[in-house]
């Protein structure tokens, strides 16, 4: 079943002055419980993908259909409200509200959702539980590590209970252990929750454990493997 | 909502400095109003306190003649019976008639103008604080012929004292000049200089027969003992004085100069309360753009996570209006206790007594303010507040998330 659906999607910057062709007619779909990296040297248009998708920005031209629903058509609130209930997002730069904790960090999107409060208690361990921070609930993100703050990211993504997670370039600050440990985790999200995973990345260790593979250049998709064809190629 | 107050309350503790800088200002800011409000209050207070206590009463009584010209003769018709009508009204608690006329005062070698009031020792002392402003000497109800009162300024002026005689001249009704020698009973004070240099106290029965009128008198004046039914009281008894040709004013008609002083601080409360809330406000905007231009990544965020609009406007009005309240309500607490610390030891404004005397002000007041006025400050600090968030808000809410993700600060 298709989660996402991108119709010859374009996007340029600056089209009056200068123009960017960032992305230049993509047709990608995305299959539920899909763990795809997008790869492609930088300017290749991979944030550009991930940020329309996301329902950040929005595509020159060409469509974004996310379960039925075309996101660009939908704007200000409605837009906000379709992201809170539908997509999970992990930054590189980890992103979490500082002066939360970790598990107010979690809590917070479960909050805007305005789900009851045992609920979101319920979520909130077991999604801490899941990430291995069990015992840094009451932190701040300036008291974790990079990769605990990358953790605590995903246990955020994951607590709307999403139909999917963008990740962009999730483990470009993390050094090799945190990193692994945090592939560990989403893979393991991905194949008990069925989670469909979507990421941007140039980590080489990340896209050998991908089981999809869609490479960017200039914009255009060059290349688009499945799980047995990556060993082969990267 | 919770967690919106919680995150905004944080915040403003990332920047402590900052936040105590503006949370200091904002205090010292409410703590100057305060006790400006409540030293000018205090002013205003006691200056009508003495105008209405000590000259004007709280209702006046004149013929419609005597309000067009001054003259002794015009008096209030039939003063005695509607005198004692007024007395027994159940609102008031004293009143008094008067004679005033215009005259000169002079002893051995000096002289003097003078407004000559004759009044009714017994009725004043219980209508006005005459008596209690005695400084030498005795009050009118002295067993003696023709006593005066004259104040103190004046008897140096004539270089004269108590005991010593002075003589008092005045055109009487028939416009005949009528000189009489009064000896000084006792010396007065005034808060307002004027009135110790122009004002002398006779007994209305010596002064009526002098001018050729006994038992007439152009001034009535009535105190209430609820100065709240003031307005009831006046517009009752100028109903029931219909079609005669007698006036009746309040005090601010018959002193238009207190109504004028009483304006004009009432409008100088206003400017410096409105000058103080802009400055706050804009020291406010100051620091809230800053705070927001700031973490212009982290609303974007908070954005893509799924947090509408309206809940960032309000995170930002929260956090401004926290912040304010927090030094608000320390310069509330600062403010209090400097107003209850003055009123107990009194601020001396002797170094502007000269200018003050003027308008009727003590050389010491006790300041004090009312309850009402904190809360008028307290709300007009939030209202402050919450305008001063709307503009950093408003450009918070501008801010496009993938842009603002991509920032680097």
């Amino acid at each position: 079943m298709k989660v996402i659906e991108t119709r010859n999607l374009s996007k340029i910057y600056n089209p009056d002055k200068v123009p960017v062709h960032a992305l230049n007619g993509v047709n990608l779909a995305i299959e539920r419980g899909e763990f795809t990296a997008i790869v492609g040297p930088s300017g290749s248009g991979k944030t550009t993908l991930l940020n329309i998708i996301g329902g950040l920005d929005n595509p020159t031209s060409g469509s974004v259909v996310v379960e039925g629903t075309e996101i660009a058509k939908l704007e200000g609130n409605a837009l906000i409200n379709f992201r809170l209930h539908n997509i999970g997002f992990v930054f590189q730069a980890y992103n979490l509200i500082p002066v939360l904790t970790a598990k107010e960090n979690v809590e917070f999107v479960m909050l805007l959702q305005t789900r009851p409060k045992g609920e979101r208690e319920a979520r909130v361990i077991a999604l801490l539980e899941a990430v291995g921070l069990s015992d840094k609930t009451d932190k701040r993100p300036s008291e974790l590590s990079g990769g605990q703050q990358q953790r605590v990211a995903v246990a955020r993504a994951l607590a709307s209970k999403p139909k999917f997670v963008l990740a962009d370039e999730p483990t470009a600050n993390l050094d090799s252990i945190s990193a692994e440990n945090l592939l560990d985790i989403m893979l393991k999200l991905n194949q008990e929750e069925n989670m469909t995973f979507i990421f941007s990345t140039h980590d080489a260790r990340v896209i050998r454990r991908a089981r999809r593979v869609v490479t960017l250049e200039d914009g255009r998709i060059k290349k688009d493997l499945v799980q047995n064809e990556v060993s082969i190629n990267f | 909502m919770w967690m919106l107050l919680k995150i905004a309350w944080r915040n403003i503790w990332r920047n402590p400095t900052r936040s105590l800088v503006v949370m200091f200002s904002l205090a010292i800011g409410v703590w100057a109003t305060v006790f400006i409000l409540a030293i000018s209050d205090s002013l205003h207070a006691e200056s009508l306190r003495e105008g209405i206590e000590y000259k004007y009463g709280h209702v006046q009584l004149h013929s419609r003649a005597y309000k067009k010209r001054q003259e002794l003769g015009n008096t209030v018709p039939d003063a005695p019976e509607l005198l004692i009508s007024i007395q027994e009204a159940p609102e008031v608690e004293a009143a008094t008639a008067r004679l005033l006329t215009a005259g000169m005062i002079a002893s051995a070698g000096y002289s003097s103008n003078v407004q000559i009031r004759g009044v009714m020792p017994a009725e004043e002392e219980a209508t006005t604080l005459l008596k209690t402003r005695l400084t030498d000497g005795e009050y009118l109800d002295v067993d003696r012929r023709n006593p005066i009162i004259i104040g103190e300024k004046l008897m140096e002026k004539l270089k004269t004292g108590v005991g010593k005689k002075v003589v008092l001249t005045f055109e009487n009704t028939a416009s005949e000049l009528v000189s009489t020698s009064f000896r000084i009973a006792g010396t007065f004070t005034a808060t307002q200089v004027r009135d110790e240099e122009t004002m002398v106290f006779v007994r209305k029965e010596g002064l009526s027969r002098l001018a050729g009128i006994p038992g007439e008198a152009n001034e009535l004046v009535a105190k209430l003992k609820d100065p709240r039914k003031l307005d009831t009281f006046v517009s009752q008894l100028k109903g029931r004085l219909a079609g005669q040709e007698i006036v009746v004013e309040d005090w601010e008609q018959a002193a238009p100069d207190m109504a004028m002083v009483s304006d004009m601080i009432f409008q100088t409360d206003v400017i410096v309360t409105i000058i103080v809330l802009l400055a706050l406000a804009f020291g406010i905007v100051n620091t809230m753009l800053m705070a927001v231009l700031e973490r212009f990544k982290e609303l974007g965020i908070l954005m893509a996570v799924g947090m509408n609009k309206l809940r960032v406007f309000a995170m930002i009005v929260f956090e401004t209006t926290l912040l304010s309240l927090a030094g608000a309500v320390g310069g509330m607490a600062f403010g209090f206790l400097t107003v209850l610390l003055a009123n107990y030891t009194g601020v001396n404004l002797s170094l502007f007594s000269e200018g003050l005397s003027g308008w009727g002000f003590k050389e010491v007041i006790h300041p004090e303010l009312e309850a009402r006025v904190y809360l008028i400050i307290t709300i007009a600090v939030i209202i402050t507040a919450v305008l001063a968030s709307f503009y950093p808000a408003i450009r918070a809410l501008a801010l496009n998330p993938s842009e603002a993700i991509r920032k680097e600060i």
